[in-house]
């Protein structure tokens, strides 16, 4: 049980979106897909959703085909930055809709999500503020109870109250019933305790798929007097180096060698998600 | 199962627009029947439904050319495929048809019971009735048509405006589907170049008369070997409707999701 991402390329005029893209997501896990400002995660996303196509590639959900299939797509729920809800409709009439569409869709549970949120379920959608927006968006997400949810952006906008919450009934609701989510956001520390696997795209190629924890113990943080720094740094695979005044961190791949000479008068630290990303798409 | 839910969001999609439009029509009626006492012996104020299917093709090619956007993205948005999209049009599109045809039917009959009893003030024909079961009788320099009214001419009256507005709504979903398919610059190109190829035609045409005079007489003879009965209207309707959804169809099936 999976969604099988097979050699996707897609190009818009003279922009390779995606070139060669292969990505198996499983059952029952959190991804988190990062990627830096037009990498390619949207056009990835709205391509297993079959909103556009690729040029050339295979996308096969649980086994069958994914596109223009109405059983695999009922399994798949795509939130968006833009809502495909029209101007004109209101929330609670949204919430009916998906329900009439997904036959797992909980409504009660999205009415209460609401409460929970402070969103009004008689405004209409195109009046909603960004973050009302969003809100509108999760709990629709939250509610569909489908195998796969797929969030691009999703807490564009929330303020970090509603963020908090969104993360405790998200990870609530996977407690109670595991099921795939991937987040696609900019924001990589908030998720970066959520997520179990993490993709990261560069420009339009898969650069990294593997657990958070596996990636992360690829390497560490090291930091110092930029002298001592230098002197550590000799031999070793170095992803980048921030620099503070006479201060130095450096973000090194493999093992710390703690008892190495140079590293008196070091700090250690395990590498952030964040920064790791940073340096990995910067180079 | 996703085309009967896409089917039910984009008929309760027309409702509204549907319930304004004989809302109007009632309305009208309900206006003409409250001033009633008040007019005078000279008053004018009379309601006339001659072929009120004329009217409802317009609305029903409006109705159509805002059909697609909106719900093709409500069901992308769900996970429903172009196909059963389209699937569900063609079925909404059938039972919008069905709707229109029956209630221009019920319309004209309202109008015609009143006409009993207040008969300068209300009369009633539907499109059928005028176009196929109508004589016209010259004397002197007047002309009088006298329509056949009948219980078998109400029920084909139906028969006559589905066919006719579901190729008006077969075309008009066609327009749209492919004015959604076009960038910025084929939009222009298009709505710019039919009136554009409309004048040019008319020019050469007016320049060309031998050319004017045979195409003329052509169209005529196209038009009763297509619409001079109404079974050859309906298998025509029905043609037309099989060609523009085909098109529809080549349009839609590879149309990306565009906000």
């Amino acid at each position: 049980m999976s969604i099988e991402i097979r050699n996707i390329s897609k190009r818009f005029g003279e922009v390779q979106a995606l070139k060669d893209v292969s990505i198996t997501l499983e059952e029952n896990k959190i991804y988190g897909l990062l990627g830096r400002n037009g990498a390619g995660k949207s056009t990835l996303l709205n391509l297993l959703t079959g909103r556009i196509f690729a040029d050339s590639g295979t996308i096969t959900l649980d086994g069958e085909p994914a596109l223009e299939n109405d059983r695999a797509q009922g399994k798949l729920f795509l939130m968006s930055e833009s809502t495909l809800h029209p101007d004109s409709m209101k929330v609670r009439s949204a919430f009916r809709w998906a329900g009439a569409f997904y036959p797992g869709f909980d409504l009660d549970y999205a009415m209460a999500l609401a409460g929970d949120f402070g969103l009004s379920t008689g405004a209409k959608i195109s009046g909603l503020s960004t973050g009302y927006h969003s809100i509108f968006k999760l709990i629709l997400a939250l509610s569909v109870n489908v195998p796969y949810v797929l969030l691009d952006e999703p807490i564009l906008g929330l303020d970090a109250n509603h963020r908090e919450l969104f993360y405790k009934r998200l990870l609530e609701k996977y407690a109670e019933k595991p099921f795939t989510v991937v987040l696609s956001t900019h924001l990589i520390e908030e998720v970066a305790s959520l997520v179990e696997d993490v993709i990261i795209i560069k420009e339009g190629r898969v650069l990294r798929q593997e657990s958070r924890d596996s990636l992360l113990s690829q390497g560490y943080m090291v930091s110092g007097g930029a002298a001592a720094v230098g002197a550590y740094l000799q031999g070793k695979e170095v992803l980048g180096v921030d620099s503070l005044g006479g201060l130095r961190t450096a973000y090194i791949l493999g093992k710390p060698d703690k008892t190495a000479q140079s590293a008196q008068d070091l700090e250690f630290a395990p590498m952030d998600l964040q920064k790791l990303f940073i340096q990995l798409t910067n180079q | 199962m996703n085309i009967r839910h896409s089917f039910r969001y984009q008929l309760r999609d027309q409702a509204p627009a549907i319930g304004v439009f004989y809302g109007v029509l009632v309305g009208m009626i309900i206006l003409n029947l409250i001033f009633l006492p008040f007019a005078g012996p000279n008053a004018n104020l009379t309601i006339t439904s001659g072929g009120i299917t004329a009217p409802t093709a317009f609305f029903a090619f409006i109705l159509s050319l805002c059909a697609f956007k909106d719900s093709f993205l409500m069901g992308m948005q769900h996970g429903v495929s172009r196909r059963s999209h389209f699937a569900a049009r063609i079925g909404a599109m059938g039972a919008v048809c069905a709707i229109l045809a029956v209630a221009d039917e019920v319309y004209t009959l309202l109008i015609a019971l009143l006409s009993v009893f207040f008969p300068k003030s209300f009369f009633a024909h539907s499109l059928y009735e005028m176009c196929y079961c109508s004589d016209m009788i010259q004397s002197g320099r007047d002309f009088t048509y006298t329509v056949n009214t009948t219980g078998i001419t109400v029920l084909l009256s139906i028969v006559f405006s589905f066919f006719l507005l579901l190729a008006v709504c077969a075309f008009g979903y066609l327009i749209t589907v492919l004015n959604y398919r076009l960038n910025k610059t084929g939009k222009i190109i298009l709505w710019c170049g039919w009136p554009g190829l409309f004048i040019a035609g008319s020019a050469f045409l007016e320049a060309n008369p031998q050319l004017a005079n045979s195409l003329v007489p052509a169209l005529i003879a196209l038009a009763r070997l297509t619409l001079s009965t109404l079974p050859r209207l309906c298998v025509t309707c029905l043609m037309l409707t099989a060609v523009f959804s085909g098109l529809t169809w080549l349009l839609m099936r590879r149309a990306y999701v565009k906000k």
